[in-house]
């Protein structure tokens, strides 16, 4: 495990200058002591960074981070209030957690950038059908993209799989020139498909796949301005900043949402039911969606694994998916900063690894649906 | 008889099973729609993920049985027995579950959208996160009604029910989405309704007595004749609400938003009404003795034959008001 030292400071930094800075040194400082400290003198001189090291050792991944700090906030007195200090905090060392977990695509991104764009899209294009190849429902991923690129419907694998799954990509590459004319048209061609849900999914899961694609494309008009950028720098720091806009503003959001302080009672009432009422009212809806259109226990289990870990139907699990209400787990994601595109692949792989899939594929594209607006 | 057997006998055709004994059976995952097992004896029945759906399970003891993520939309299980039962995430949509005994059942995040309460006696039961939105609680008659007494509704969405005359006292509503629903007649005595939403809700007639309203919406809410005494209120919004014979004796307004309702011969004896705001209001008649209107916003108000005499007016905002004698105040 690699520390970056400067993002690691920046973390600390943003703890420390966040206005519920208090807050969370009690929170650090309970999740690595096990021991609640209110006094405000102790926690201001609190060795802060030593803390943020200590967690992030004992806690190698953001999803474990999010489950311990959220364990710990269900039995506090005002969970509320520190649901949204967890939040910042998870907000605040995200950066570092990213780092860490990727250091290898750096540098990988790296040479490719230097070298042709040909071989860039070639091995991009390789590695997305070896992807789809290795893929569960490899069979239907076949005859999906058989049928876009051939426009002919075909059940015979040997015959999809004797043009070669690459070969037909880059067919469809070629026809479709943007992520959304594909997109479009794949959701134009499951219309007419009988297991029209579970086709959703596995469209979802090739655009997944082929998002990368698209995205290097030479002269995509939004790419330009971020390479000339890149030019007067090198490459690692462009491609940085580009990343870490989200997180540092994100941090300011959970301040909005603690509504139970004692000082926000001091407030004009105006102001004081304007912003926090109007989101929970679309969670209502988000939730109604949900509800209404698949099972919402299963829409649960997913989204669970998504956020901590994957489903393992133990006892242990079955306890703590009690623990939390589907708003709590919706909330969590939509705040999460994730972009849809990585929710809608990581919901539909979850859902494809857990058995009774086709169901879970169902409840995934429901899912996806419902939160798509909010996002 | 075995799951395997009843699950082989259904799918060869046969669908009446009443009455049978089948205690602690696992039917996890079985596909079951429209079966007839009424009468029968489920208790601690694991049903998790079944599809139940328009299944007829009329008087069925289901006593401590599972039925997480069970489907049972369009179901009928009037009159069974679900105490201690495990509905999480459990799908009811229009279900018949009317004269069921659900005490202390655990509804988390379960869809009982439409579904049919009445007379149900849900006390005790949690009810987090679950959506009831259209659901019929509609008192019938007077020792007919569905008893919520000290469950936990918190974050439920009941947009739109017909809950007249349910018995909520002591339940936990904090956050519940209440808008609109018809609460006539209905018993919210010492209930907590924190941050609820009772946006255009049907409140007449309800005792509201000793609830706790802190942070809730009542914009537009009809409270004629509620009855609110020691009610804790402070800092709602109820922009707009028609609150005529209304009793807020010795309840905790402060800092509420009181504007544009109408308070015609409501009672606010000994009420705290600290910087309220109550401009634009109607208050013909109102009863204010020795309430506490400190800075309170009367801009515009009508006051006519309101009963000011005993109150607390230090600070108090008269501006454009219709005096108790008649007269604009300046």
């Amino acid at each position: 495990m690699q520390l970056s030292s400067d993002l690691f400071y920046q973390g600390v930094e943003a703890l420390e200058n966040h206005p519920e800075s208090l807050r969370m040194k009690k929170l650090i400082f309970c999740i690595c002591q096990n021991s609640w400290e209110n006094d405000a003198e102790f926690l201001n001189n609190l060795p802060l960074d030593s803390f943020v090291k200590k967690l992030i050792q004992e806690h190698p991944t953001v999803e474990e981070l999010t489950l311990a700090l959220y364990k710990l906030v269900k039995t506090l007195n005002r969970p509320k209030v520190y649901a949204g200090v967890a939040k910042g905090i998870i907000e605040a060392l995200s950066p570092i957690y990213k780092a860490m977990n990727q250091p290898a695509e750096f540098i990988e991104l790296n040479p490719h950038h230097q070298q042709t764009q040909v071989s860039d899209v070639d091995f991009l294009l390789e590695q997305a059908a070896r992807n789809l190849s290795n893929h569960k429902e490899t069979a239907r991923i076949h005859k999906l993209i058989y049928a876009l690129a051939k426009n002919n419907w075909e059940n015979n694998l040997a015959q999809i799989q004797s043009y070669g799954l690459k070969n037909l990509i880059a067919e469809i590459l070629d026809i479709y020139q943007t992520k959304q004319d594909l997109a479009n048209a794949f959701a134009k061609l499951v219309e007419n498909i009988n297991k029209k849900s579970v086709y959703v999914a596995i469209s979802k899961i090739i655009l997944g796949q082929l998002r990368g694609l698209y995205d290097n494309r030479p002269a995509e008009e939004s790419n330009e301005p971020e390479t000339s950028l890149a030019h007067e720098n090198t490459q690692i720091i462009a491609i940085r900043p580009a990343q870490n806009p989200e997180p540092i503003s994100a941090v300011e959001i959970p301040v909005i949402d603690i509504t139970s302080e004692p000082r926000a009672i001091a407030l004009k009432p105006e102001q004081a039911v304007n912003s926090p009422t109007k989101k929970p009212d679309d969670l209502y809806e988000v939730r109604l969606e949900i509800m209404q259109y698949t099972n919402p226990l299963r829409a649960k289990i997913l989204l669970f694994s998504l956020l901590f870990h994957t489903w393992d139907r133990s006892e242990q699990d079955w306890s703590m998916l009690r623990s939390y209400t589907l708003d709590d787990l919706l909330e969590q994601i939509l705040q999460s900063g994730q972009p849809m595109t990585d929710i809608e692949t990581k919901l539909y792989q979850v859902a494809q690894s857990l058995n009774d899939s086709e169901n879970h594929l169902q409840a995934a594209s429901t899912i996806v649906e419902a939160i798509k607006p909010f996002i | 008889m075995e799951a395997k057997e009843l699950i082989e006998r259904y799918a060869a055709g046969e669908t009446l099973f009443n009455g049978l004994k089948l205690p602690g059976i696992n039917l996890t995952g079985a596909d079951l729609i429209g079966i007839t097992l009424n009468e029968a004896d489920l208790h601690g029945a694991n049903l998790l993920f079944a599809y139940l759906n328009r299944a007829s399970l009329t008087q069925a003891n289901l006593v401590g049985a599972n039925l997480s993520g069970t489907n049972l939309s369009q179901a009928d299980l009037s009159g069974a027995d679900l105490r201690n039962a495990t509905l999480h995430g459990t799908l009811l949509q229009g279900t018949n579950l009317r004269d069921t005994d659900i005490t202390l059942a655990n509804f988390l995040d379960a869809n009982l959208i439409a579904a049919d309460l009445r007379g149900a006696d849900l006390s005790g039961a949690t009810l987090t996160g679950s959506c009831l939105r259209g659901a019929n609680m509609r008192q019938e008659k007077k020792s007919y009604y569905t008893n919520l007494q000290g469950a936990n509704l918190s974050r439920s969405d009941f947009l739109g029910a017909n809950m007249k005359g349910v018995d909520l006292s002591r339940a936990n509503l904090s956050g519940a989405n209440l808008r609109e629903v018809n609460l006539r007649d209905a018993d919210l005595r010492k209930a907590d309704l924190t941050n609820a939403n009772l946006t255009g809700a049907f409140l007449t007639d309800v005792k509201f007595t000793g609830a706790k309203l802190t942070g809730a919406n009542l914009t537009n809410a009809n409270l004629v004749r509620a009855e609110l005494s020691q009610a804790e209120l402070e800092g709602i919004t109820a922009r707009g609400a028609v609150m005529t014979h209304a009793i807020f004796n010795r309840a905790n307004l402060a800092q509420a938003d009181l504007s544009l309702t109408r308070m015609n011969h409501t009672d606010f004896s000994r009420a705290n009404l600290l910087e309220a705001n109550l401009s634009d209001t109607d208050l013909v008649e109102a009863f204010f003795a020795r309430a506490n209107l400190m800075r309170a916003n009367f801009t515009n108000a009508n006051l006519t034959r309101a009963e000011l005499m005993s109150a607390n007016l230090a600070g108090i905002i008269l501006q454009g008001a219709t005096m108790p004698d008649g007269k604009v105040h300046r």
